[in-house]
């Protein structure tokens, strides 16, 4: 497997954690989002990533 | 909040939570913003018929967190007709509408047999928890399988995704 990089994973892992309806881990995310100005980027394109999946896979009505 | 109207429940949490809803909310993009965003989610509050909330602190995060996904979603599209509007490429925004749906088909098509590839548990788990919106101790429970096994399915299916879309981003 290719070496991935360590905040691009981490990000998706919370992107994960957060899809959850019971997460609740909020103030942990707080902390590590600020600890990078890195980190922020890398947990948007995940949270496209699955915005993505789930667009293709239930396409809604526009508006 | 309309003069003489009280505070309702959660508004009251979230006069509580203010610097950490802030905090976060600034984290989360906002960055100076984030008192006006604040008051914005305040305004949203106000006009929600009440009614029972689990965990109201969780629910205000999630609101928070919503709110940016909106804005960011508003923020992309806005940029896309911006280019459009400069004739900048070929973009598939300025194709037409049949073009538009064989790439949106394109895509289903490349999702499922990525997902497809994985193995059906991923798949199926993939589904219950991104469609149904089902929990992972949920879904652990239905497989009977543990909480890291789900998680790893979630993991192998979300890296396969984005490694999907880096793919049709590139085209």
């Amino acid at each position: 497997m290719t070496h991935r990089s360590e905040p691009t994973e981490i990000a998706r892992r919370w992107a994960i954690r957060v899809a959850d309806p019971a997460f609740d881990d909020w103030d942990a995310l707080t902390l590590w989002i600020e600890a990078d100005p890195a980190h922020l980027a890398a947990y948007e394109a995940a949270v496209e990533g699955e915005e993505w999946a789930d667009r293709a896979l239930r396409p809604e009505p526009k508006e | 909040m309309a003069v003489g109207d009280a505070p309702n429940r959660l508004q009251q949490v979230m006069l509580g939570e203010r610097d950490r809803l802030v905090r976060f909310l600034a984290a989360r993009g906002a960055a100076d913003q984030a008192e006006d965003l604040f008051h914005d989610l305040w305004q949203k509050l106000a006009t929600l018929p009440e009614r029972p909330v689990g965990d109201p602190l969780s629910y205000l995060f999630r609101a928070a967190e919503n709110l940016m996904r909106d804005l960011r979603r508003a923020a992309i599209s806005r940029d896309r007709r911006q280019s459009d509007w400069h004739g900048l490429a070929d973009t598939p925004h300025d194709r037409p509408a049949s073009d538009r749906s064989l790439i949106a088909r394109e895509q289903l098509t490349a999702i499922e047999a990525t997902l497809a590839a994985l193995g059906p548990r991923a798949d199926k788990i993939f589904r219950r928890y991104r469609l149904d919106g089902v929990g992972q101790a949920d879904i652990a429970a239905e497989w009977g399988i543990s909480l890291s096994s789900v998680e790893k399915d979630l993991q192998k299916a979300y890296r396969a995704i984005a490694d999907l879309k880096v793919r049709f981003d590139a085209e």
